[in-house]
């Protein structure tokens, strides 16, 4: 099978899971109701049913939502690993969603109200932290990847220490409870502005890293030898960590944490179509979109309480990730 | 004069040089040794002068033109010292990646790239491994399709950093026959770091002594003679011309 037909393979899985997902639920509606529904409303019926509103109004979003997330966050880290030359480099390597979980958490303690403004500070502060790592990379005279690497550490950790801060002074009853459950991820509340506020970094960043597709390929050979291929690895990794981090400020800010999905996926997807960013990159993105649409349609089956879905990556990454690697041996 | 280095000297702390003063010219087509014992900065030289490195003072002259770095010059492949790769590409894809340089930053390789790294996959002799993945190959082989890939850009000069390095001797051989047929062929001037003097002999017109404070370039024939094996790497040998036992080779055989 070539890699074509494996890409056009997972398109039909993901386009097949996507529909299941609009009518599964705990309010669960008939298959050919959800497709009545969708060619009423494109052929300009508008029913006002609480069917209809369910699928329009809740799952609709939800699931695109779902698709920009987990294509995003797999592509990045596939985008990641091959410019750091490490499969277990993840999307948040220089500190992304500590930043965005930072800003999500001080707008809830000082913004309690506006949803808009907790989604700007968490891309914002997203976008700083990777701008800060790449800064103190810079404090060494090397720009090497180890240094940047280290940065990202330093500037998790630092955010992740004003988050607890944030949680020791913020109100116990309302603020406390938000922030936490914020930081657990979940697709709750999604609506078509999410959507659109996402998709613009998301697209954006996704494009470019599609763009520079055969030079992943390069950088991961290492500085030197991407040199004398003729790539110049440090203007080429700049721009490609800046389209990264777009796409996983992107992803945070509408979702919260999600772990394990940047590193697991694109490892997966190795195992399948193999090691050339041509067709890695875009397969990664399509597996990571089957796999956050058929976690997130367990969150919020599974148990009568909806599950943070960033719980259940976590969960489910850890096996899978066991299953990978056990699978391919120790290299 | 394809290539030249004028008044160069290189210190990676600013106090020691580790060269001083090199001045030489390649002519075109020319096949170059550059000899001399461990960490004497024969890799440093190389690096230096295709612009990986930029040499403190002095500068290289590419075709009379001064120029910082020939990375980016389609004329140049460099094949750095034997490199193990982790990551599991297929052989093709790497040899590929010898293309680069005719590529927009936003372009893969097209149909005419594949043709290409095809034929310097044929051309090298390792057209069967194509679809094999690199970290499954052993040294001898993946050198080869480092080779491959230098040949895929079409370049006018091929720099090796000890192709011969951690080989057998018949991969030894086989590398070097390869390289030297190549080079003909195509019309490819060639600078080759190595530390075995037999192979130097063997393969080039030219040679570079690199010593601590000293160098010298000319003809193999003239300067790689028991003097300069001593006066560079210290040891007393014995250049045995195989002729009258009917083989036309001369061989080194060391007496310490």
């Amino acid at each position: 099978m070539t890699n074509k037909i494996k890409s056009g393979l997972a398109c039909i899985i993901l386009i097949l899971v996507s529909f299941v997902a609009l009518f599964l639920g705990r309010y669960s509606i008939a298959p050919l109701e959800v497709i009545s529904t969708i060619v009423g409303r494109l052929n300009g019926v508008v029913d006002q049913s609480f069917n209809a509103t369910v699928i329009w109004d809740i799952r609709i979003p939800r699931v695109i939502l779902n698709v920009l997330v987990g294509f995003g966050l797999s592509i990045s880290g596939a985008a990641l690993q091959g410019i750091f030359k490490n499969n277990l480099v993840s999307p948040d390597i220089l500190g992304v969603s500590s930043g965005a979980g930072f800003g999500a958490a001080f707008a809830l303690l000082v913004f309690p109200k506006s949803n808009n403004i907790l989604l700007i500070a968490a891309f914002v502060m997203g976008l700083v932290s990777m701008f800060l790592s790449y800064i103190i990379s810079k404090v060494k005279l090397e720009d090497t990847t180890l240094s940047l690497v280290l940065s990202g550490v330093i500037v998790g950790s630092f955010f992740n220490a004003l988050i607890s801060f944030i949680k020791l002074v913020a109100d116990t009853e309302s603020v406390l409870p938000a922030i936490t459950y914020w930081l657990m991820a979940s697709f709750v509340g999604s609506s078509y502005d999410k959507v659109i506020l996402a998709s613009i970094p998301i697209i954006i960043g996704s494009l470019v890293i599609l763009l520079f597709r055969w030079r992943i390929n390069i950088l991961s050979l290492g500085d030197e030898e991407a040199e004398s291929l003729g790539v110049n690895p440090k203007k080429t990794r700049i721009i490609l960590i800046i389209a990264t981090t777009l796409v996983a400020s992107g992803s945070v800010m509408v979702a919260g944490i999600i772990g394990w999905v940047g590193m697991l996926i694109p490892n997966m997807s190795r195992e399948i179509v193999g090691a050339d960013n041509r067709y890695l990159l875009i397969f990664s993105g399509i597996m990571g979109a089957i796999f956050l649409v058929l976690v997130d349609l367990l969150a919020r089956t599974l148990t009568s309480a909806e599950i943070p879905i960033g719980i259940l990556t976590a969960i489910l990454g850890t096996p899978i990730f066991i299953y990978v690697f056990g699978k391919r041996g120790v290299k | 004069m394809i290539l030249e280095v004028k008044d160069a000297s290189y210190s990676y702390d600013g106090k020691n040089y580790i060269l001083k003063d090199l001045n030489l010219a390649i002519k075109e087509n020319a096949i170059v040794s550059v000899l001399g014992q461990n960490g004497v900065g024969k890799t440093t030289f190389l690096k230096n002068l295709i612009g990986l490195y930029k040499w403190t003072d002095g500068s290289t002259f590419f075709r009379g033109e001064k120029v910082k770095s020939l990375l980016d010059k389609k004329e140049l492949a460099y094949v750095a010292q034997a490199q193990t790769i982790a990551l599991p590409y297929k052989v093709l894809d790497l040899v590929l990646m010898g293309r680069t340089k005719y590529l927009s930053a936003f372009s893969s390789p097209r149909k005419e790239d594949e043709v290409i790294a095809c034929d310097a996959l044929k051309q090298v002799g390792i057209y069967h491994l194509k679809d094999k993945k690199a970290n499954e190959l052993s040294g001898g082989q993946l050198q080869m399709v480092y080779l491959a890939r230098a040949l895929a850009g079409k370049p006018k000069i091929i720099i090796l950093d000890e192709p011969e390095a951690h080989l057998d001797f018949k991969n030894q051989k086989i590398i070097l026959d390869k390289i030297l047929e190549l080079a003909k062929t195509n019309g490819i001037t060639c600078i080759i770091n190595t530390h075995s003097p037999e192979n130097a002999l063997k393969i080039s017109g030219y040679t570079l002594f690199l010593g601590k404070d000293s160098y010298e370039f000319g003809e193999t024939e003239k300067i790689l003679n028991e003097e300069n094996i001593s006066k560079y790497f210290g040891m007393k040998s014995k250049i045995v011309d195989l002729n009258y036992i009917g083989i036309d080779k001369k061989t080194f055989v060391l007496i310490d």
